[in-house]
């Protein structure tokens, strides 16, 4: 709890400003991207500087007070989500780029700049930030960092984690470790591994050296139509089996082309029961091969259609409709649950006739959309809120799509975390063993527990709240961003 | 829980009870690099070996830790994948789980990646006697804390790894090795303008006057990467597997060899030309095999990012972090498992 002791601490370390306690002020940071679970922070502070969160960190540990550590808060699991009795810090000032260094290819910044701007500033030496979530003109570094996101990319370029070379973290107890660095490797334990999804739990994030690539000199995608989504699905193991790594590899089941298609009208086989969406990336001479080799793929598995874009203007047509996909789902059905289970690839067409047969036997529909490449998946579960049956089955579907992706050997959380959202699914993937292992990891970071408590790892008493994304009358949380 | 997994829990579990210590160890190739306590007895787990799945359109493979590397290594040539972070095979041995405890990577670590990059999940049994899975068998996982990881390179000081899924990758539909004469800092301009642009290139290695340089990748774009180097020598491509396990010349003495890394970006310029000889740079220049005859930690004109002793000296560790102390604590608080390695 907030005391007036803990409040007068914040007040004589930390400017005015940067501590908000007026409810007003306060609503904005009531939840994340996940909107499901609102709740008004104790106390909110702006960190302006590195010495603000050291002091906001001391404070906390001092007056045993909650902490959560925010970014840009467009995560989609409520990791961000405040605690009522404890301090919301809220790191999106401190968004400095503080060096890109082209002879290394790599950049340091401040945890609150976006993501995108990174890329932005490595342009002019022809290089990029390679994990791109959807929501990265918004997202901030800091936050990827804490939920290891993932994005279109990742089958060739890899998660947050495979990009992240070094971290400075502050401890609760106001320890700096200097994690990784500028070399291939690094001497000790691999606490960047740990930190990187780590959800905010061990520490605070100071500042992040990521490493940069060349830019590809040539980009084409490929779009194959299909009769059927399981032959669509043995199409993506075809393709990685043929020795090729896209750039990325996407997926839409015949109610989310349709949907796209109506939404933004970019040419989709409207009769198609499934579309892949397949970037091929690099120098020219690879990408013509790699192209070739995909269409041929893609012939052998009767695509019904084969379209090929070459130049930027047409790329960007073919991957429009995907970027539509999720506001374009908001027009079918006033509400949506986003599932992000991840399985083998090889699943992929049996685990989408499970949902369909679970689809009929909740009698919500379903949308698929996802990135099949890396065999995660997205299932919009369609359902209207302002009905409770409605939206307690909508629950229990999402839950036994989650059940379902762990029991074919996949996950519960691709790359948007536990947060509030999985916690319960947690238990069902994880052993109790493993979980008492998970605490015991915690505690070497965070003796006190007020790290972002009650989130990614449950207590092992926990199971409760279920949820999603949630999308009330196509009203998607950051509307403005694509969500792909 | 198979026969062998059975052995291996129960000798943790006796080794609680009975509070003592084990040095685990597999095929022993790297037993130079180890600096605990050689009292206590040895836990050979080389005997859990196998494959447990795979599936080559998944671009994983799921094996016991004692699976040797160059068992693997053929498995999934076979289906013509690799296991890209190709970790040092020294003497011709070594197991994934002996891979996996010393992180070390071969001479395609900054294109391909880290053994840690590619390490999805494992199974372990803790200092607690727990057998505990983490990570999994698929790309993208979030769920928990990325323990699997976390063992990359904590040389068998948290628990015995039992089993690994490891992500695979294509083999290149063509490879060529070349080797060209040259100076230093001409290698060293070479190199940086191949960092700036997507290339073949998958390899590099300076040593006394020649730059050694592999390509891999789709085949037209090699030759086309091949293109600027007209007056090179086309070299066997073995060169590259004796450079990763130590069997090439320079390290076929027996002086003190120390291994340095360096930033990203850097090179290291051999100011004394008799020294020549004594240092070899993979890894883009970043990483520096250097040979001292009086044992003395290397004093370079550079600040390198890490000087550890590897061959034929040994110097003090490091005192432990607070952290690094209480990880250990976390996994195995009666100190069971390789007892006075410290990271």
């Amino acid at each position: 709890m907030i005391t007036e002791f803990a409040l007068a601490q914040l007040y004589s370390e930390l400017p005015e400003r940067a501590i908000l306690t007026d409810r007003y002020q306060k609503e904005p940071f009531e939840s994340d991207a996940f909107t499901v679970m609102k709740e008004l922070p104790g106390v909110v502070v702006l960190a302006e500087t590195v010495e603000h969160v050291r002091s906001t960190l001391r404070i906390c540990n001092e007056c045993d007070i909650p902490l959560v550590t925010r970014g840009a808060g467009t995560g989609l699991s409520g990791g961000a989500r405040p605690h009522r009795e404890g301090v919301l810090l809220v790191l999106s000032k401190l968004n400095k780029i503080l060096e890109v260094d082209p002879q290394a290819c790599t950049a340091t910044v401040e945890p609150g700049t976006t993501n995108l701007r990174i890329s932005e500033a490595a342009k002019e030496y022809g290089l990029f930030y390679a994990p791109d979530p959807s929501s990265q003109i918004a997202c901030s570094i800091g936050g990827n960092v804490a939920e290891n996101a993932g994005g279109v990319h990742c089958l060739k370029y890899g998660m947050t984690l495979h990009n992240v070379i070094g971290l400075r973290v502050l401890t609760i107890e106001e320890d700096e470790l200097v994690l990784g660095g500028k070399s291939y490797d690094a001497e000790g334990y691999d606490f960047l591994a740990l930190i990187v999804g780590s959800e905010g739990m061990l520490g605070v994030v100071t500042e992040i050296t990521v490493k940069l690539l060349p830019i590809p000199a040539v980009r084409h995608v490929l779009l194959g139509g299909f009769d059927d989504v399981e032959v669509a699905g043995n199409c993506v193991a075809g393709i990685i089996g043929a020795g090729v790594i896209p750039g990325g590899l996407e997926m839409m089941d015949e109610l989310a082309v349709r949907a796209a298609e109506e939404f933004a009208q970019v040419g989709y086989p409207k009769d198609a029961k499934a579309v892949l969406l397949c970037e091929l990336d690099g120098t020219g001479a690879e990408v013509a091969s790699t192209t070739d080799k995909v269409a041929e793929v893609m012939k052998q598995f009767d695509a019904s259609v084969i379209e090929l874009a070459t130049d930027p203007e047409q790329c960007e047509r073919l991957w429009l409709g995907r970027k539509v996909a999720f506001p374009a789902a908001g027009r079918m059905a006033t509400d949506f649950y986003c599932m992000d289970g991840t399985i083998p690839r090889y699943q992929i067409g049996p685990v989408l006739k499970a949902i369909a047969a679970m689809s009929e036997r909740y009698k919500l529909g379903v949308m698929n959309v996802f990135h099949a490449g890396d065999g995660n998946l997205h299932p919009l579960i369609l359902y209207d809120s302002s009905d409770k049956h409605q939206r307690e089955t909508a629950e229990q579907f999402g839950a036994e799509i989650l059940e379902y992706c762990i029991s074919v050997g996949g996950t519960i959380t691709g790359e948007h975390g536990v947060g509030v959202e999985k916690i319960d699914q947690m238990c069902s993937q994880f052993s109790l063993a493993e979980i008492e292992q998970f605490h015991r990891i915690r505690n070497v970071f965070d003796v006190s527990r007020n790290m972002n408590p009650g989130k990614a790892i449950p207590t092992l008493a926990r199971c409760s709240e279920l949820g999603g994304m949630h999308v009330h009358k196509g009203q998607v949380p950051f509307p403005e961003l694509s969500r792909f | 829980m198979s026969e062998q997994s059975s052995r291996l829990y129960e000798a943790v579990n006796t080794a609680l009870a009975q509070k003592q210590s084990v040095r685990i160890i597999g095929d022993g190739s790297k037993s130079f690099l180890y600096v605990g306590d050689t009292t206590a007895p040895l836990l050979n787990v080389s005997d859990h070996k196998g494959v447990i799945e795979y599936r080559p359109e998944e671009l994983v493979i799921t094996v016991r830790a004692g699976t040797r590397l160059s068992e693997l290594k053929d498995i999934v040539a076979s289906q013509g994948q690799m296991w890209a972070c190709d970790p040092p095979q020294f003497d011709g041995r070594g197991t994934v789980g002996g891979a996996i405890a010393s992180g070390l990577c071969g001479p395609g670590r900054p294109w391909f990646g880290s053994l840690r990059d590619s390490l999805l999940g494992v199974e372990l049994i803790n200092g607690f006697g727990d057998s505990l899975r983490f990570g999994g068998k698929v790309i993208k996982n979030v769920a928990g804390f990325d323990v699997s990881r976390l063992l990359a390179g904590s040389q068998g000081t948290l628990g015995i790894v039992l089993s690994a899924s490891l992500k695979l990758l294509p083999l290149p539909e063509q490879t060529r090795s070349i080797a060209v004469s040259c100076s230093s800092h001409e290698s060293a301009s070479v190199i940086a303008q191949y960092t700036k642009k997507t290339s073949t290139l998958t390899g590099t290695c300076y040593f006394n006057g020649t730059l050694y340089l592999r390509f891999s990748g789709v085949a037209a774009a090699v030759e086309n990467d091949m293109r600027d180097f007209t007056s090179s020598t086309e070299i066997d491509p073995k060169f590259w597997q004796e450079l990763r396990d130590h069997s090439t010349t320079f390290f076929a003495d027996d002086v003190p060899l120390w291994r340095i890394t360096l930033s990203r970006g850097s090179w290291y310029h051999e100011e004394d030309p008799d020294q020549s000889t004594a240092s070899l740079a993979e890894w883009n220049g970043t990483l520096l095999w250097y040979k001292t005859e009086n044992a003395v930690r290397p004093n370079l004109s550079m600040t390198p990012y890490s000087v550890c002793s590897f061959r034929n000296v040994k110097h003090k560790p490091v005192e432990p972090s607070k952290y690094s102390l209480r990880i250990k604590h976390a996994f195995d608080p009666q100190n069971i498992f390789n007892p006075g390695v410290v990271l």
